[in-house]
């Protein structure tokens, strides 16, 4: 009972957020810090043209890849975003991701994305913002790295205690592709997929 | 809001042209690659440089082959699951194929520059012994002959039902390699060659009733058909004749471990020629005097018999490195034939499968864990 008023309040919140005035102006600017686990999602192979969604099946005789090698692992970022309209912001946001592989090696990973986010639920105390992250990426593995590029998918909530104070929990997708071009590498482009669940202070003004 | 996203694609399209395409530049196919933690490495077959100039060591492992890339110290690509490498014969690897109660594929394919095997193999050989198809590969024989003219290799692979039976009749059917000069012969008793080059050497030995069990160095090492008595011979006289070591003679049967005291290996380090059993004993001899008689140095290492069954042997640099079941342990055999170990605190207690060294570092292959550098 108490979960059913719970979500009722929500829903009512989100469609009140929905029909009221906005918040947010053109020029608001909003910085945050993102910090939580981020879990993977999938591999893609091309090599194998095959895709293992994690964490994968143990499987010694398989002739395909049935295990990602990979664990959870954390992501942090920062982000700084400028609103345009009142639904609409964009900006810019620098990360650093490790997952561990098999158990000893780290995967780390540099996200510089320009970032877009539709706010279309601000109530003022209460933020829905929905952002796409587009960007480049600098990936490392062992002694191996690349510049590649990223592209992220978040949803969130965020609470704000006063008018310039918030915090929240955002999720998504984060989609990282390696490719290459040349004729005897082009074997090895592939995409690794992760999930981000990170808790999120903001400021704004 | 266009200006921006041009002057991303730009600047992204910038940074992907000045990232080029490299083997150390390859990610996620090493991470994925890698095996799951409960991977062990079988063995140690060869090396292999890729175009880029990066020597790969090729390993065997329980869930395929493996290269590891000693420039990028990764291990890059599994290749062919279920295959078990065998030899690495210049750009070519040769392996086989046993799916559970299934008939074993004896393959060979070549390694192409960026260290991928094809999917085309360019030799393919069945091995079947009359309605039976659990068949067991025991063991592979590398003799490499530097002296003659070319190179001279030639392999030999022994099939039997269980480990410990012998040899049965079997049908084989060899395709010829035609690049390289390698070409592939069955012996009068069955044995299987590869040889490459023109000054091909056969292992022939007349007898049915004698297989091979290790080659190195000149010398070839047999079982009887019951595996009760071993010998060696100097096979560069060609006439297999020329016994060094009896062991029949000297009373070392091996009748309840047929594999215990199996010999390990062959080879020299400068004037002293060198041969390990597996319990550890050495012998030494002097091979500036063909008539000196082999020095034995008697038991060696601190492991309890039942867990010192070499696992790996080889000479690099004049020393003499075993790699023991359970543990290992690197010997130094001087010319003088007097012996010494190395720390081997990296290793720990892992067992050596294999070793390379390569520009100043030992690369230690263990079955354990993975590729171990050091410098010892």
């Amino acid at each position: 009972m108490k979960k059913l008023i719970l979500i009722m309040l929500l829903a009512i919140s989100l469609v009140t957020g929905l029909f009221a005035a906005p918040y947010y102006d053109a020029g608001s600017q909003m910085f945050t810090i993102n910090a939580g686990p981020t879990v993977p999602f999938f591999a893609y192979n091309g090599k194998d043209n095959y895709t293992v969604f994690w964490p994968g099946l143990d499987n010694e005789e398989t002739e395909k890849i049935e295990n990602m090698n990979e664990y959870v692992g954390g992501i942090g970022s920062i982000a700084y975003q400028v609103f345009l309209n009142p639904w609409w912001a964009i900006g810019g946001e620098l990360g650093y991701q490790f997952n561990y592989v098999a158990g000893t090696d780290i995967y780390a990973s540099v996200p510089i994305l320009f970032k877009a986010s539709y706010y279309p639920v601000q109530t003022g105390r209460f933020d829905l913002p929905i952002s796409l992250g587009v960007g480049l990426n600098y990936i490392s593995f062992k002694d191996s790295s690349k510049l590649t590029f990223s592209a992220k998918l978040e949803v969130g909530g965020m609470f704000y205690f006063n008018d310039e104070w918030g915090l929240g929990v955002m999720a998504g997708v984060n989609f990282i592709p390696e490719i290459y071009l040349t004729d005897n590498r082009n074997v090895y482009s592939g995409i690794d997929a992760y999930i981000p669940i990170t808790v999120s202070v903001a400021y704004r003004h | 809001m266009k200006k921006l996203l041009i002057i991303l694609i730009a600047v992204s399209t910038l940074f992907i042209s000045c990232n080029p395409d490299s083997s150390t530049s390859i990610i996620f196919d090493k991470m994925h690659a890698n095996p799951s933690s409960d991977y062990r490495i079988y063995n140690y077959v060869g090396d292999y440089t890729d175009s880029e100039g990066h020597m790969n060591l090729v390993l065997g492992t329980n869930l395929g082959i493996m290269l590891y890339d000693i420039t990028t110290m990764g291990y890059s690509i599994i290749v062919e699951p279920i295959a078990r490498p065998l030899m690495v014969v210049g750009d070519y690897i040769i392996y086989y194929q046993q799916n559970r109660g299934e008939t074993a594929t004896l393959k060979a394919a070549k390694l192409s520059g960026n260290g991928l095997i094809p999917n085309e193999e360019i030799y393919d050989a069945t091995f079947s012994i009359g309605s039976e198809n659990n068949l067991f590969i025991s063991n592979a024989y590398l003799y490499t002959d530097q002296s003659a003219s070319g190179t001279s290799i030639t392999y030999t692979v022994q099939v039997r039902q269980t480990p410990n039976e012998t040899p049965s009749d079997r049908e084989i059917t060899f395709y010829r390699f035609e690049d390289d000069n390698i070409s592939t012969s069955i012996t009068p008793d069955n044995k299987f060659e590869i040889s490459v080059g023109t000054a091909s050497r056969a292992i022939a030995d007349s007898s049915d009733e004698i297989a091979p069990y290790i080659v190195g160095d000149g010398y070839i090492a047999y079982l009887d058909e019951n595996e009760s008595y071993r010998d060696v011979y100097d096979i560069r006289s060609g006439n297999y004749e020329s016994e060094i070591i009896n062991w029949n003679s000297s009373n070392r049967r091996v009748a309840t471990c047929p594999d215990s005291e199996i010999i390990a290996y062959f080879g020299s380090t400068g004037n002293t020629q060198v041969l390990v059993d597996n319990s550890g004993n050495i012998f030494t001899k002097d091979s500036s005097s063909p008539d000196s008689s082999w020095n034995n140095h008697g038991d060696f290492g601190s492991f309890p018999l039942d867990n010192r069954r070499v696992a790996y042997s080889t000479v690099i640099n004049e020393e003499l490195f075993i790699g023991f079941k359970y543990g290992p342990e690197v010997i130094t055999i001087n010319n003088d034939g007097t012996t010494n170990t190395k720390d081997t605190s990296d290793i720990n207690d892992e067992t050596i499968v294999g070793i390379k060294h390569h520009d100043g570092y030992y690369y230690v292959v263990t079955e354990e864990s993975e590729v171990i550098r050091t410098s010892f």
